[in-house]
């Protein structure tokens, strides 16, 4: 169940990256580029054939000498929010916090009124929004990741190479998932992705899944994708060093993240959804 | 068995704990994102204990299931009985290595047998003593362990003799010490009646088992082997009840020189002669029966060669000289005095007529130095010899003046004086005496030696007192007179070894000295003739055959009053041998399983 209440408070922040991004389109990106735009980037001596309408009268008035203004060039952003819904996502609510970290970043680009395209996949790319900007888009968005049925494997490789390909110019990729499949897939569509991309890669898990302690002894135990079934005594061992493996898979992905320069986050689904979006703020804006 | 029969209900509990298991809820139905690390995990696992988990569903169950298994079976306190001895026992094994051991009417041999018998006779805790009984007994092992007795037990091997099982049993008695005293004989007892130290042993207290292996079986052997002038005769004798054909095998130096069939009667004997032998002969019976050893015998000593005999008289024809020059293993070489040839290449020396005149310093002192190196120097007694004081050192006799006239009388009855008859023969002779360490074999009636010999330096020189011409004495003329010389000459140039011996026979020899035996080379001074066959040693060679028609009887019945047992028993009690204490550790080993298996799985 997606909630949208929390999207108030997301209303404090303001979604921006500084991170160099080129865009032809102005928009609210801060960009070290100087040209037209709202915030003054810093002052500069008049020289005839500058812009009277960047001369600062008021500083004239002060030192009696011409200075322009000089203005950062703003940059528009298109934001690529990809969100897992393969079968493992509905483990809990995985798949519920996924959705609503997507809903989050897509309110955030509505509200700095630039564009976001989103998109669901599993074994392949399923529900492909085009980037647009706009309330009613987002809405879309919302009503989509709500009735979203979630089944096939994670082919994070394949779906990052398909995606890819879709993208147009540099754009900010936000890519959601239990990242539960092999590490090498894994590390292949962090890199795709990430080539010419700004990438976030935010890993979402339930606490259960990690350290399994709502099982013990004899199981029989399904695989949520696969179905495969493996029987097994789950000993307190046999959950430690499930925990350590996850710990291990965790470490790997954020290992190539960071090899690629994007961003990775493991939030757990029993953040509160603000306090997650805190975290991301150490990128955001 | 058990002792607390009663706890085994507490097997019972084995049943709620299966019930439980099988009741038990299954295995719960859980999805989780991915099974891939629980996988990971999985593959990390020892493969002894992945395979034990595909197999084994719930090792706990069984872990549990054989804890109460063997706590339930340990209180119930099982038992069995065995028969043991009471004590460490002494024990000697008397094995009989005579020859009939050999026989292979037991597969695959009596003494193999023996040797199985007596190695299932004792036990580890025993001290024993191990006599191998051949004609002498030979002690193999004094009080050993039971391993070391196994060891040499494996080691042994028949000898090619008669046995002496009353000495064995003697010797075994002198071994034994401490208490518990045994002693087990095994034998075919074909032929070896050890009652006697039985009976000295059994007055002492000592346990003594007598074991036969054997006792049946045919053959027909070779059992008595002579020699003649000529040749030799062999004794073929059958145990067989019934009629045979036998092949007859003659080899010389390893080669077959001849071969012949001939039929041998039921339980009879057959001589078969051989002629011409020389060299290294063999006669093989071609027979199978069960006792291969007496199928075979070796010859090694040639028949004598001609000897080489030199005959020194003064007088051109005698009787004598007839007599030996037809004597077919003599070559007869005459000479007249003062003329004379080196003695040295002469076998043997006749002094016959030899006036003082003729006799020069030069042949005295090549006769002295002839015998002084081992010649046979045989003096004829003439009315000169008294005047021959030169060579009188070297007669066994002292000469002296005066003649008489006597009947023979034999003195010493020996392979020159035997079945000669000197019955009325009269002679006349010159009184003599005896010197110390001569021997004297034929005296006139006055005790006057008139047959007498003596070992001189390295040779041998007899004295002859019967003259062979008219006017001495009449035996020239009797048949004897041949005989008696080629008898004379046969023992004063004739080897004094016999080259064909019985085995079971001591050979002392001079000194240490490589020996090739029939299987062996040993390096000793006292060669003991232990198997058939020919040993060479100094560039001789020396038959040794078993030669015995009582170890050839294979078939012989078991001595009566003796009492066999065919299989070892010894004094033994039931022993209540409880085996709790290892179920109690089993019971032990599995709960410390349990508890690892929970350690290891985190439950702990």
């Amino acid at each position: 169940m997606i909630e949208i209440d929390f999207l108030e408070e997301l209303d404090r922040f303001s979604f921006m990256i500084r991170k160099r991004v080129s865009s032809v389109y102005s928009g609210a990106r801060r960009s070290i580029r100087q040209g037209r735009g709202i915030d003054i980037y810093d002052f500069g001596e008049y020289f005839p054939g500058d812009d009277l309408k960047a001369v600062d009268w008021k500083l004239y008035s002060r030192t009696e000498r011409l200075y322009i203004r000089r203005f950062e060039e703003e940059k528009s952003l298109t934001t690529h929010i990809l969100v897992d819904a393969s079968r493992s996502m509905d483990f809990g609510k995985k798949f519920d916090y996924a959705a609503m970290l997507a809903a989050g970043f897509a309110y955030l680009v509505t509200k700095e009124n630039e564009k976001f395209a989103l998109a669901t996949y599993s074994e392949d790319l399923r529900d492909v929004m085009q980037p647009r900007k706009g309330k009613t888009h987002f809405l879309n968005a919302v009503e989509l990741l709500k009735g979203k049925k979630l089944e096939g494997k994670t082919r994070v490789n394949f779906c990052a190479e398909r995606y890819g390909g879709m993208i147009r110019s540099r754009s900010l990729v936000v890519l959601i998932s239990d990242f539960l499949e092999n590490l090498a897939s894994v590390q292949q569509g962090i890199y795709k992705l990430a080539r010419r991309n700004e990438l976030i890669a935010i890993q979402i898990f339930d606490a259960g899944e990690k350290n399994l302690d709502w099982l013990s002894g004899d199981a029989k135990v399904y695989d949520m994708e696969s179905s495969e079934m493996m029987r097994t005594y789950i000993s307190p061992k046999l959950k430690a060093e499930h925990e350590e493996r996850f710990a291990e898979h965790i470490q790997g992905i954020k290992k190539a993240c960071s090899e690629v320069g994007a961003d990775f986050f493991s939030i757990a689904t029993s953040t509160p959804i603000f306090d997650a979006f805190l975290e991301f703020s150490t990128v955001l804006g | 068995m058990f002792g607390n029969p009663v706890a085994l209900f507490g097997l019972a509990a084995l049943l709620p704990i299966v019930i439980l298991y099988l009741v038990k809820p299954k295995p719960k139905d859980v999805f989780i994102p991915s099974l891939m690390f629980i996988r990971e995990v999985e593959k990390r696992e020892s493969v002894l204990s992945s395979l034990l988990k595909r197999f084994v569903r719930d090792p706990l169950l069984l872990i549990q299931l054989a804890v109460i298994f063997f706590a339930a079976l340990a209180m119930a306190e099982p038992f069995y009985i065995s028969r043991e001895s009471v004590k460490a026992e002494n024990i000697a094994l008397v094995i009989d290595a005579s020859a009939s051991m050999q026989a292979t009417d037991v597969a695959p041999s009596r003494f193999a047998k023996a040797v199985e018998l007596a190695k299932s006779a004792f036990s580890e805790r025993d001290r024993i003593s191990i006599i191998l009984a051949a004609n002498i007994p030979i002690a193999v092992l004094k009080e050993g362990t039971g391993s070391e007795a196994k060891a040499i037990l494996s080691a042994l091997k028949p000898k090619a003799t008669p046995a002496n099982l009353n000495d064995a049993i003697l010797l075994a008695r002198e071994m034994l010490s401490g208490e518990n005293k045994r002693i087990l004989v095994f034998s075919d007892f074909s032929n070896a009646d050890a009652s006697l130290a039985g009976k000295i042993a059994g007055a002492e207290g000592i346990a003594l088992d007598f074991f036969r292996v054997g006792g049946g079986g045919k053959n027909i052997g070779i059992v008595d082997m002579k020699q003649l002038k000529d040749g030799y005769s062999i004794l073929v004798k059958s145990y067989v009840d019934k009629d045979e054909m036998l092949g007859i095998e003659i080899l010389r130096n390893g080669v077959l020189v001849s071969s012949e069939e001939r039929g041998i009667a039921a339980l009879s004997s057959e001589l078969l002669t051989l002629r011409n032998v020389s060299g290294t002969s063999a006669v093989r019976l071609r027979y199978a029966d069960d006792f291969p050893l007496d199928n075979q015998v070796f010859i090694a000593a040639p028949l004598p060669e001609r000897h080489k005999v030199l005959m020194v008289s003064a007088n051109r024809t005698s009787y004598l000289k007839h007599a030996l020059s037809s004597l077919k293993q003599v070559e007869l070489a005459e000479a007249v005095p003062p003329i004379v040839p080196a003695f040295s290449s002469y076998a043997a020396v006749i002094l016959d007529r030899v006036s003082r005149q003729s006799l020069l310093p030069g042949m005295v002192r090549e006769l002295s130095l002839y015998v002084e190196n081992g010649g046979n120097l045989i003096v004829i007694a003439s009315e000169h010899l008294k005047a021959l004081e030169e060579v009188h050192h070297l007669l066994p006799v002292e000469i002296r003046n005066d003649t008489a006239a006597s009947g023979v009388k034999i003195e010493t009855s020996n392979e020159v004086t035997r079945d000669i008859d000197f019955e009325g023969v009269a002679v006349k002779y010159l009184l003599a005496g005896a010197k110390n360490s001569s021997i004297t074999l034929a005296s006139a009636a006055d005790g006057s030696p008139l047959i007498s010999f003596w070992y001189k330096g390295g040779g041998k020189v007899a004295y002859v007192g019967i003259r062979h011409e008219a006017g001495w004495s009449d035996f020239y003329l009797k048949t004897s007179f041949p005989i008696f010389w080629s008898k004379l000459l046969e023992f004063m140039v004739g080897g004094e070894e016999d080259e064909n011996l019985k085995t079971g026979n001591f050979l002392p020899l001079q000194t240490e000295t490589r020996v090739k035996t029939p299987s062996t080379t040993v390096v000793t001074d006292r060669l003991f003739l232990d198997e058939a066959g020919v040993y060479e040693f100094g560039g001789k060679k020396i038959a040794a055959n078993l030669l015995d028609e009582r170890e050839s009887n294979i078939s012989t019945r078991a001595v009566e009053g003796m009492q066999y047992k065919r299989s070892f028993e010894r004094t033994s009690v039931e022993i209540r041998r409880e085996f709790r204490d290892y179920l109690l550790f089993a019971a032990l080993a599995f709960v410390i399983g349990e508890l690892m298996l929970l350690n290891r799985r985190g439950e702990l």
